[in-house]
């Protein structure tokens, strides 16, 4: 017997009702003035039940069928999946945050970042359709000409189509200003290029899911220069449609071959040819040579959402490994190893086991309260643009800052959770029967796309540190240092000490990396690119347990009563300081060592 | 058709229990929708639509006696399809089963319903009661354990298949009638409306709200009564005399031979 899948809900509430007060601050809003309290809780109990009833079904046999392809480029994916998809289709959760006029359902981003989170911990694989989907969905929406914009936007967030992202290529993926994919404008029919390339690592490249696939395709027009500046957009459709959206020519567009890969493996991944047996016709999205800003205009977002898959696969992590925890029984308790007659145990009772749950159970609580936070403030940023554009403007700095540290620290965190439970487990953890290797698997990839873990580290610190002469970092440790003081009264005084010491070892390894640059030395403090982020993600991270705290305890004397959930969060604070916080210190040490030993030219001769 | 579907709040099932005294203690429980309800819903949107067509053929009115206040449940059933809402303001964990018999039999009769469908049973109380009470103050025929039904529209009537000890008994009832469904009315093919094709094939369980139905849930009317309004004095003519918890299972015996085991069997536990 495997371990059932199980959704945590009381958790998702917890902070979207209590932490965030995310349902009162949303209804000052306009656009989510009806939505109450009781709409999101009917909302997170569908979402669960879709989460256990049709995502999670399909999530096994998908990992163990994959996807196949057929001489024409013809993707069939798992079976399960098409039956999930028009099921998520029909009840509109496909884009559950984008506007109601355009297909979508109209749910604040909140919300749609619980729904990621959710249903990617049901079935990570199949989750890339849909994800890929409402994000090409937003891209049209935003930048396609007018021409279609409505017809292909309706379609993408209504499910009826799909989409993809094709910007890599063989010889350019970190690096895509190296694209070679050309675009030539058609001599017979206007507005049209024509496309000819390879692009790679397509997911959802091909698939027999829907009727039509859009692909949105970094490419160069003639005369454009080299580098991401001379980049453009296009769309490209797997069938040519009219103007009531019916389906005409199949398009140059084809899958030639699909990757086999460590995990995803229902997500089909594809080398996708452009013009190689037929010509590729595509639209011009945007104008010309902006294609690179466009697609950075959609970063952001794509990274919030893998940072959301690190919290679904920590949040798995733990679910599975703490049920099995309580029903596997193994050894006798400690203090009876020598009683030949004692009880057997389940594993949950011993110490060790009981460090690992309590590890998975923080790092999945903090990450989301994290991710849920960011996802929260871009509904109030969104929502307070016009009639307090300042502090709009401040929410948005705030998410630019925090959002390479969250796609990177939550990535790694959710590997290596994902690891720990197979821990917890054991030998069976090993084993296929039992669910947790396959999280393994499938969460590596989480610190691969959407930006190298390295790359978030080197944004945060080429980029987002350099912002204003670091002033939204400055702002960051201001308000977070006021938020420690308030903790301090009620009670938490050492807890808020530790996250302030933290703190200060964080600033001093911003001014030394600072230094660094300032004389020159950029490779040296490019070095410590990925420390710095570990030292700020894991004090991040700590005052989210700080802050769930404060909640639990103030909840516990509102009601008189201690429930689990909010005991948790308490006992959970302290182990975050003693286990977890220790880590960012250590990396400070890393950052200020000086250490320049993988520099020198003669080790990797 | 009008169609009139109780629905109840209850404790969650899968919390475990509290005692405070000589009660559940339920201050801290998490209120949840009582899964019955969920199928009665199911049975009577079923009903209602005609799949591949736009029109609906009755319009389903979800009632439930509670707070005012704390209406999540309902909500969750405007989700799921019901048309409108009628609650009952009263703290209903005061009632005894003949009053909130007596509160949607007078709803049922405001409004001019064609038939009640209830789920069986409620999770918490398991009373069985409500459905078969109502139709008692309504007069009207009842099928009890719902597990298939059919709606004859020509004939005005309803063919039941019911649950019953020794198999299922299939009994064909006039509307307006009440009908109480058991857990196999949302088996794929358990409800026919004379309209959706025979053969069409439902999702196993009780339908999942659409997000769009969510959103569209708070704008559907809800009426709110008082009992006294209904002209309905609240009582409960049943005490509750006490409320234990289980006793605990206690450890089993090891013993060393099938000898010592009968022996025991015959002379300890006595069942042999």
């Amino acid at each position: 017997m495997s371990t059932p899948f199980r959704v945590d809900i009381d958790d998702v509430e917890f902070v979207f009702f209590e932490q965030l007060r995310a349902h009162e601050r949303l209804s000052a809003l306009p656009a989510f003035a009806e939505l109450d309290r009781d709409t999101y809780t009917a909302t997170f109990r569908e979402i669960k039940r879709m989460a256990e009833e049709v995502l999670h079904p399909v999530d096994r046999i998908g990992d163990r069928q994959g996807c196949s392809l057929d001489d024409e480029g013809n993707v069939t994916t798992p079976e399960g999946y098409k039956d999930a998809w028009d099921r998520m289709a029909e009840g509109g959760w496909i884009a559950s945050s984008a506007p109601v006029d355009q297909g979508g359902s109209g749910m604040p981003r909140a919300v749609a970042m619980v729904c990621n989170e959710v249903f990617t911990a049901a079935c990570c694989a199949f989750m890339m359709y849909p994800g890929l989907t409402a994000a090409a969905g937003r891209m049209v929406a935003a930048f396609a000409p007018d021409a279609f914009r409505d017809l292909v936007t309706q379609k993408l967030f209504t499910g009826e189509w799909s989409g993809t992202m094709c910007l890599t290529e063989a010889g350019a993926g970190s690096s895509v200003g190296d694209n070679r994919c050309k675009a030539t404008p058609s001599e017979t029919e206007d507005g049209v290029f024509l496309l000819e390339g390879e692009k790679v690592f397509i997911s959802g490249g091909d698939n027999d899911l829907v009727e039509n696939i859009v692909h949105l395709v970094l490419a160069r027009t003639p005369g454009a220069p080299e580098g991401t500046k001379g980049l453009s957009l296009f769309l490209v459709p797997k069938y040519e449609f009219d103007a009531e959206g019916n389906l005409g020519a199949r398009n140059g567009a084809k899958v030639t071959t699909i990757e086999h890969k460590l995990g995803i493996n229902g997500s089909a991944t594809c080398v996708l040819a452009l013009g190689a047996d037929r010509p590729c016709k595509s639209w011009l999205v945007g104008k010309e040579r902006q294609g690179i800003e466009l697609m950075f205009n959609m970063m952001n977002e794509a990274r919030i959402g893998v940072a959301g898959q690190g919290v679904a696969t920590a949040n798995a992590a733990y679910q599975y490994s703490v049920q099995y925890a309580a029903e596997r029984v193994q050894g006798t308790a400690l203090m009876r190893t020598r009683d030949g007659e004692a009880r057997r145990v389940p594993i949950i009772e011993h110490p060790d086991v009981r460090r690992m749950l309590m590890t998975l159970q923080v790092v999945a609580a903090t990450t989301r309260a994290a991710v849920y936070r960011v996802a929260f403030n871009e509904d109030l940023a969104h929502g307070l643009e016009q009639t307090e554009p300042k502090k709009a403007e401040k929410l948005r700095q705030r998410m630019d800052l925090l959002i390479p540290v969250l796609k990177a620290h939550c990535t790694d965190l959710s590997f290596e959770m994902a690891s720990m439970a197979v821990q917890v487990y054991g030998g069976y953890g090993f084993i296929k029967e039992y669910p947790v290797e396959q999280l393994v698997r499938d969460s590596k990839v989480q610190s691969i796309y959407e930006g190298t873990n390295g790359i978030q580290a080197m944004d945060l610190l080429g980029r987002k540190m350099r912002i204003n002469s670091g002033a939204l970092f400055m702002e960051w440790m201001a308000d977070t240092q006021r938020e420690l003081q308030e903790a301090g009264k009620e009670g938490f005084g050492s807890q808020a000490a530790a996250i302030n010491r933290a703190i200060g070892q964080l600033g001093a390894s911003a001014m030394h990396l600072g230094q660094l640059a300032g004389n020159r030395k950029i490779d040296v403090a490019f070095l410590q690119a990925v420390p710095f982020l570990k030292t700020f993600g894991y004090t991040l991270l700590a005052v989210e347990a700080l802050d769930q705290a404060r909640v639990a305890k103030k909840l516990i004397a509102q009601h008189g009563e201690e429930r689990p959930l909010w005991v948790r969060k308490i006992a959970g604070l302290d182990f975050y300081i003693n286990h977890l916080l220790p880590q960012a210190v250590a990396w400070a040490k890393t950052v200020q060592s000086g250490d320049e030993s993988p520099l020198d030219e003669r080790v990797f001769t | 058709m009008k169609i009139l579907v109780t629905v109840k709040r209850i404790p969650d099932p899968d919390e475990s229990l509290k005692f405070a005294g000589n009660a559940i203690d339920t201050s801290s429980s998490k209120w949840v929708a009582n899964a019955f309800d969920e199928y009665a819903v199911e049975t009577a949107l079923r009903m209602a639509e005609h799949i591949g067509n736009k029109d609906r053929l009755a319009e389903v009115i979800v009632c439930s006696v509670c707070p005012k206040d704390k209406r999540q449940h309902v909500t969750q059933f405007l989700a799921m399809g019901a048309d409108r809402g009628v609650i009952v303001d009263a703290d209903e964990t005061a009632m005894d089963s003949q009053t909130v018999a007596k509160l949607v039999a007078e709803v049922f009769r405001r409004e001019g319903c064609d038939l009640l469908v209830s789920g069986k049973l409620s999770q918490d109380s398991e009373g069985n009661e409500v459905a078969q009470r109502a139709a008692g103050l309504l007069d009207l025929p009842q099928a009890s354990f719902a597990a298939t039904l059919r709606w004859d529209r020509g004939a005005n009537a309803l063919t039941v298949g019911r649950e019953v000890d020794d198999g299922v008994e299939t009994k064909t009832i006039p509307l307006p009638a009440v009908v109480s469904v058991d857990l196999r009315i949302v088996l794929p093919h358990s409800v026919k409306n004379g309209a959706t094709a025979d053969d069409h094939k439902y999702s196993d369980g009780a339908r999942l709200a659409s997000l769009r139905g969510i959103t569209m849930a708070k704008r559907k009317k809800v009426d709110v009564h008082t009992p006294a309004a209904l002209g309905v004095t609240p009582s409960s003519h049943v005490a509750v005399a006490g409320v234990t918890a289980p006793e605990k299972r206690a450890a089993g015996q090891i013993v060393d031979s099938a000898q010592t085991l009968v022996n025991k069997l015959i002379t300890e536990a006595k069942v042999l």
